[in-house]
């Protein structure tokens, strides 16, 4: 095989690096695989540290292909008569390549901590200091996702609740906390241009928060394989004027109270 | 095949294959030709209305009467497990029998229903006698008293409507589980109050009437076009007066325990009944103003079998 | 086996052979399943104790087949006294049916076996690959009776109630919604449903017939010439008929069999049409909560409440009383089944009318197993619905509600209350949605919250 195993180890690198390359320029053929588009400000952050990890790991694989391929090729037995050599490890070299990466991992370990808090820990507050309340309740089930608004008293659990099923309206550059829980199986919520994702644990109430700073349509998917049907749990963000979802949340409001049956002059095919 | 064995080899054959074999269950096997002619035959009849079309018009009317009665001991009445309303439903703790089968002390088969299977052209006054036209109008009474249905075989006609009555205080409803063209409907009936059913069209067998309060409770209920029908009373007798005459006409008889009676004795003959259907045609087709009598009685094996 | 000369082209002739196999069988073409325990269900009643017979089977498919076309091809029947496209729509139905994928111009197909398939089976069975495992199990379109409708017992639903359903789901079973898909996506499924619905009646229909008159127990099969030639030498004393009058026969026993065809083909058809136009009539009271409420509102200023101070709150506080009293009461008579604190344990030994059609009310063992064979799933116990959650599966709207207390809820024993006034079931229906709200069902503080506060 003389030294076709080292090339194609060589291509490793060049190939996993060019992928890369290539989706991040967003170029033909690769269109749309890079990260989606970020609507929340608190989403920088976690693609800061996401591209952070990426070009440390990156340049540390990147690195350890090549090593790699140097060793084929200077060893590569049909060409290289050096007999081998036995050697009992080295005390240095392991104390090193332990050290590095704990201190590496150490330091990411550090470094993120106020990302975390933040998204799990340091839930939005009310003028007042009290724990801002839900938006909405968001239930996964297989397979869908049950949304209660607060209604317009703003308190979930009472009469002027508004339930919808895969259909979440957020007003925009507000923060928005969401009680998510499951009724089934594990699920996880995730919204892809938010940078949030959550697991839905039966049996636990949590909350998610965020704020998005532009409007428009966006996916919620469930991030957990949660049984067959688990593709199907599609559901769609709309992130509007707080007017335009007040409006909304008023029509479906209407609609769900609806109270009064008039017979129509034919059935409406 | 050194390294690979024949037989290794036919297990992973059979393996690939039966990765994509499906069971096809009670998948329907179509005979494409026929379809295809059955749909052309179908499409291609530019069909008017279908006319009921009798061979023969009735030369006036007939009376059909007389009994059923059992030959050989009936089987004991089941009691019923009553467990709900007991002071309203089990008056002063005795057990209420089920009604499946009920014979009079004189061998008399109660609740055989008799009827007219035959189509009778709608509102013809030579099929329809006059006096049928005007009970129409009358309502059909199902009453319930005791957590009993009092009619246990109800009979109706299409057009008219039954009275679905509560005589007790607690509340009831009457499930009527339609088959054919007949509505199933399900109301709730509170205390001695009355709801009405509609008959709107006919079915070819009795279909089941129950109270979702009480599930013990059960009647049977069925809906005719035509007027032709009878269910006995507890001394197994039966009276169907103007029965349109001169023309053959197809009965069926019916009994819950054994739902169609298949095989009677009529009269000292034994006769099979297809289905329970019984024939008057050629000889012995009605006479006007005749009063057929049929004794009928059937044996306790058509109904234990 | 000469190509297996060293393991590597053995191995790869395996590998080429098994996918050449894999891609050989593919998907078969999809088929509809015949409609088993109903026709189980007819020869018990009609006494046939072998069944019937395989050519009796076969017919009702062939008749089947053209009269409604198969799985990847829906055609609709031709019928003389009914407007069938005033029912169903035939472009929409395409849209649906077939294998999932799309036509070449971004249109999708399949819909139906992309989304429903699964649970409801391509027949509409109500026995897809996953329905055993729900609960509830999946509808079975078959009988054409749904449970969530606005119509009465006893009439078809709407086209409205079917699609309210696939866009809204029903909480608390498995159906989930399909909100997201676009109008015509949503019209095409359930239009499908209707289809599947109005075949499986129509095949009822065949095998009532089959059940019902021995004579015309041969009704859908071609006519014979020699059963014909029989015939008419029987009615002749024996003398043998002329050719002509045998092909007359035969031409004549066809036409009526042609005919009955229809006519219990027609029969389907206009129970749908019946409940659009049930629909429509005056029958169906104009009703309105709002107005409900301002009656009773005058009822109790007559009654010597002082107008001014009577607030909103009070009037339906009161409805709420007067609801209250309904549902314990003989008319309303509603705790016998959900149950004295309405926690829908007042009557469990139920089942649904699906099952009870089959097997009975009290079912014999012998006779559940006989259907299970033949395609019945696992008989369940059907439950009166625990009103303190809140979870309605018809819809939450107040008009859901009203039109389950007024009409019942078909195939349950859940009855209507046809002699109710409006304004009482308005009642009814405001005390049931107080119902979740009430300190004793507290239904968010039961649980604990799970979480550390960290602020």
């Amino acid at each position: 095989m003389g030294r076709f195993w080292s090339l194609l180890f060589l291509t490793v690198p060049i190939v996993g690096v060019g992928i890369f390359v290539w989706a991040m320029a967003d170029l033909p053929g690769m269109k749309g695989h890079w990260l989606p588009e970020n609507i929340n400000p608190q989403g920088e952050i976690i693609d800061s540290l996401f591209m952070f990890i990426l070009y440390l790991t990156g340049a540390i694989f990147v690195a350890t292909s090549l090593v790699l391929f140097w060793f084929l090729w200077k060893y590569d037995a049909s060409r290289c008569a050096e007999p081998v050599k036995y050697m009992h490890g080295s005390h240095t070299l392991e104390v090193v390549w332990s050290i590095l990466p704990a201190a590496t991992l150490l330091f990411i370990a550090i470094y993120q901590m106020n990302a975390w808090a933040d998204a799990k820990m340091r839930r939005p507050t009310l003028p007042d200091g009290s724990l801002r309340p839900p938006l909405a309740e968001v239930t996964g089930r297989q397979f869908e996702w049950r949304i209660r608004y607060a209604g317009k008293d703003g308190i979930l659990g009472n009469e002027d609740d508004v339930s919808i099923a895969n259909d979440l309206h957020v007003p925009a550059n507000e923060e928005v906390v969401l009680k998510i829980k499951s009724q089934d199986v594990l699920h996880s919520f995730f919204l892809p241009n938010l940078r949030l994702k959550q697991d839905v644990v039966p049996g636990m109430k949590q909350h998610v928060w965020f704020k998005a700073n532009r409007t428009g349509v966006f996916d919620i998917v469930c991030a957990e394989l949660c049984g067959w049907g688990h593709y199907k749990m599609r559901g769609r963000l709309t992130v509007e004027s707080r007017d335009d979802f007040n409006r909304w949340l008023d029509l479906q409001s209407r609609e769900q109270n609806r109270a009064e049956f008039t017979p129509t002059t034919g059935e409406a095919e | 095949m050194k390294y690979l064995p024949r037989n290794r080899l036919l297990v992973l054959v059979a393996l690939a294959a039966a990765g994509c074999a499906r069971s096809s269950g009670t998948a329907v096997w179509i005979d494409q030709e026929e379809v295809a002619s059955l749909r052309k035959s179908l499409g291609g009849e530019a069909a008017g209305k279908t006319e009921v079309v009798a061979a023969a018009e009735p030369t006036g009317f007939a009376t059909i009467k007389g009994t059923f009665k059992l030959v050989g001991t009936a089987p004991a009445r089941v009691p019923l497990s009553i467990t709900k309303d007991m002071n309203i439903c089990m008056p002063g703790g005795t057990p209420v029998l089920g009604e499946q089968l009920v014979v009079a002390p004189g061998g008399g088969i109660k609740d055989v229903l008799i009827f007219c299977n035959s189509k009778f052209p709608a509102g013809d006054p030579k099929w329809e006698h006059p006096d049928y036209a005007a009970a129409k109008a009358e309502k059909v009474l199902f009453d319930q008293k005791s957590c009993v249905f009092l009619t246990h075989v109800v009979a109706a006609r299409t057009g008219q409507t039954v009275l679905l009555k509560n005589s007790d205080p607690v509340g009831h409803n009457a499930n009527i589980v339609a088959k054919g063209k007949a509505l199933s409907s399900n109301f709730n009936i509170g205390g001695n109050s009355a709801s009405d059913y509609l008959v709107t069209g006919e079915s070819a067998e009795p279909f089941d009437v129950s109270c979702s309060v009480h599930p013990w409770m059960a009647a049977k209920m069925i809906t005719r076009d035509n007027p032709c029908f009878d269910v006995t009373k507890a001394d197994g007798s039966f009276e169907i007066k103007n029965v349109p005459a001169g023309v053959p006409l197809d009965f069926k008889i019916w009994q819950e325990a054994c739902n169609f009676i298949s095989v009677a004795t009529i009269n000292g003959k034994v006769i099979k009944l297809p289905k329970g259907k019984l024939t008057f045609k050629d000889k012995d087709v009605l006479k006007p103003n005749e009063q057929r009598i049929l004794e009928v009685t059937v044996d306790v094996s058509v109904f234990t079998k | 086996m000469s190509v297996c000369r060293n393991w590597r082209h053995c191995l790869a002739a395996l590998l080429a052979a098994a996918f050449a196999g894999l891609a050989g069988c593919g998907s078969p073409d999809a088929k509809f399943v015949e409609y088993r325990t109903y026709a189980r269900l007819s020869e018990k009643a009609a006494g046939y104790e072998n069944g019937f017979t395989h050519l009796q089977r076969q017919d009702v498919n062939n008749v089947l087949a053209a009269l409604y076309g198969t799985p990847d091809a829906p055609s609709l029947p031709a019928l003389a006294n009914v407007d069938v496209t005033k029912l169903l729509d035939i472009s929409k139905l395409k849209l649906a049916a077939g294998s999932v994928g799309s036509d070449g111009k971004g249109r999708p197909r399949g819909l139906y076996r992309e989304h429903c398939a699964h649970c409801h089976g391509i027949t509409g069975d109500g026995n897809g690959p996953t329905a055993s495992f729900l609960n509830p199990y999946p509808r079975d379109y078959r009988a054409g009776l749904f449970k969530f409708k606005s119509t009465p017992i006893g009439y078809r639903p709407l086209h409205e109630d079917l699609k309210k359903i696939v866009i809204d789901g029903i909480p608390g079973t498995a159906m989930p919604s399909f909100r997201l898909l676009p109008d015509q996506e949503i019209e095409a499924l359930v239009e499908y449903v209707k289809y599947l619905a109005i075949r499986g009646e129509t095949e009822r229909q065949f095998y009532n017939g089959l059940k019902d008159d021995i004579s015309e127990s041969d009704f859908l099969s071609h006519a014979d010439p020699a059963v014909a030639a029989k015939e008419l030498a029987d009615g002749n004393d024996g003398k043998a008929p002329a050719q002509k009058a045998i092909d007359e026969k035969v031409a004549e026993t066809d036409k009526q069999r042609l005919e009955a065809i229809k006519g219990y083909t027609e029969t389907v058809f206009q129970k749908w049409l019946e409940a659009a136009e049930f629909m429509t009539q005056d029958t169906v009271k104009v009703t309105n909560r709002n107005d409900a409420m301002r009656v009773l509102r005058e009822e109790l200023v007559a009654a010597g409440s002082n107008e001014k101070k009577l607030t909103d709150e009070m009037v339906l506080a009161e409805s709420q009383q007067r609801g209250r009293k309904l549902f314990y009461g003989p008319i309303g008579n509603c705790f016998t089944c959900h149950g004295p604190t309405a926690l829908g344990d007042g009557q469990l030994g139920d089942y649904d009318g699906w099952t009870v059609e089959l097997i009975g009310k009290t079912p014999k063992k012998e006779d559940i197993k006989d259907y299970i064979k033949h395609g019945m799933p696992e008989p369940r116990n059907i439950r009166p619905r625990n009103l303190r959650h809140g979870v309605y599966r018809g819809g939450m709207r107040p008009l859901d509600l009203y039109w389950r207390v007024r009409n019942g809820i078909e195939g349950t024993p859940m009855p209507g209350n046809d002699k109710l006034k409006p304004q009482e079931i308005w009642h009814l229906v405001n005390y049931v949605q107080s119902l979740p709200y009430e300190q004793i069902s507290n239904p968010y503080e039961a649980v604990p919250e799970n979480r550390r506060e960290r602020n």
